[in-house]
């Protein structure tokens, strides 16, 4: 009976080993399509490690740090938030320090998008909506937010309205720090 | 072998959220024997077919699971202990490639069918699986697993 459990186990490994394509690739998001789809950049350029094993582990460890560095950057993107409203309240000692925090937390929010959007594909994909697809379109939202308010921060300098351009620049960083918030908040939800 | 009607449930659990994942796939082989009261089964689920309903924690689950060396889970008998409307069933689960004997009380009723149900509790660590972690903290080491079968006579 032993070989009989035995050869079942190994017949399963032999017969699944084809399923170790992804389950529900055609719902696999665009990006990780983009570099590790079949004809994927990461492929393309043999950047890909060895086997799929290797591959879900490489996954794990860039998920792992991405959650690490989100939550990093929610705190400097919260920091830079109460420095920027003590600039509109007229303290512009503190333009100095917003300006200089601005690239640390911009360069934190970058390396955790980075590894979020660079991570190899998971097993298994579906259509329905849940908690991680709404996690997944909200970075759409704080990602253009983050690549934006850079550029709004300088036009403050260089607009011919200034308190417009400030509104602006508050406005699209609210938007992008609430939808951070919300995204992080999406991951603890069990559905 | 052939499927066997049921299900089978595992409930995970973290500090954050508790979740429940559901197999309805389940292929085996179950020999009764009404007049001896004595049976023995083989019960084979492949990981694969658990749905917790959020996609990527299964993906996860299979992941840390080891799912693509060892994708099924496994289940022989080797004793059942028949009482009125119960039986203790005695066993080994191979889980990730290790095999650990394990005892499970079920529900037994029998009419035009029999109709089996029971959970037990497994720890993770017994089977080598490094349990995940989000947010610092890793899922419980415990984890209850819960059956049913329907088997036609």
């Amino acid at each position: 009976m032993k070989n009989l459990i035995a050869l079942i186990i190994i017949m399963g490994s032999l017969i699944a080993q084809p399923k170790y394509d992804i389950e529900g690739e055609e719902f696999m998001p665009l990006h990780t399509k983009l570099f590790w789809g079949e004809k994927g950049l990461v492929r393309k350029l043999n950047l890909a490690p060895k086997n799929r094993k290797d591959e879900l582990k490489l996954r794990i460890k860039m998920l792992q740090a991405h959650q690490r560095l989100a939550l990093a950057s929610l705190g400097l993107v919260a920091y830079q938030s109460n420095l920027g409203n003590q600039l509109i309240n007229g303290d512009y000692s503190k333009l100095s320090k917003h300006k200089n925090f601005s690239r640390v937390s911009w360069s934190v929010y970058m390396a955790s998008a980075t590894l979020s959007y660079l991570a190899p594909p998971a097993l298994k994909y579906e259509k329905k909506v849940s908690s991680m697809k709404l996690h997944r379109w909200l970075s759409y939202v704080h990602f253009s937010g983050m690549m934006a308010i850079p550029f709004l921060g300088i036009n403050i300098t260089s607009s011919s309205n200034y308190d417009k351009a400030v509104k602006l620049h508050q406005n699209v960083a609210y938007i992008t720090m609430f939808s951070l918030a919300l995204s992080g908040l999406l991951t603890i939800l069990p559905y | 072998m052939k499927s066997i009607d049921g299900e089978i449930k595992y409930y995970g659990s973290h500090p954050l959220h508790d979740w429940i994942g559901i197999s309805k796939t389940i292929i085996g082989k179950i020999d009764y024997n009404i007049k001896e009261m004595n049976a023995n089964a083989i019960i084979v689920t492949p990981l694969r077919s658990f749905n917790s309903r959020v996609p990527s924690r299964d993906s996860n689950m299979l992941i840390y699971t080891n799912a693509i060396d060892h994708p099924e889970v496994v289940f022989e008998s080797t004793n059942f202990e028949f009482a009125e409307d119960s039986v203790h069933i005695y066993g080994d689960l191979s889980f990730n490639g290790i095999t650990k004997s394990m005892k499970t009380s079920a529900l037994f009723m029998q009419g035009d069918n029999i109709y089996i149900s029971g959970s037990f509790f497994i720890r993770l660590s017994d089977y080598e699986i490094i349990r995940p972690s989000f947010m610092f903290m890793n899922i419980d080491n415990s984890v209850k697993i819960e059956y049913y079968f329907n088997l036609k006579i």
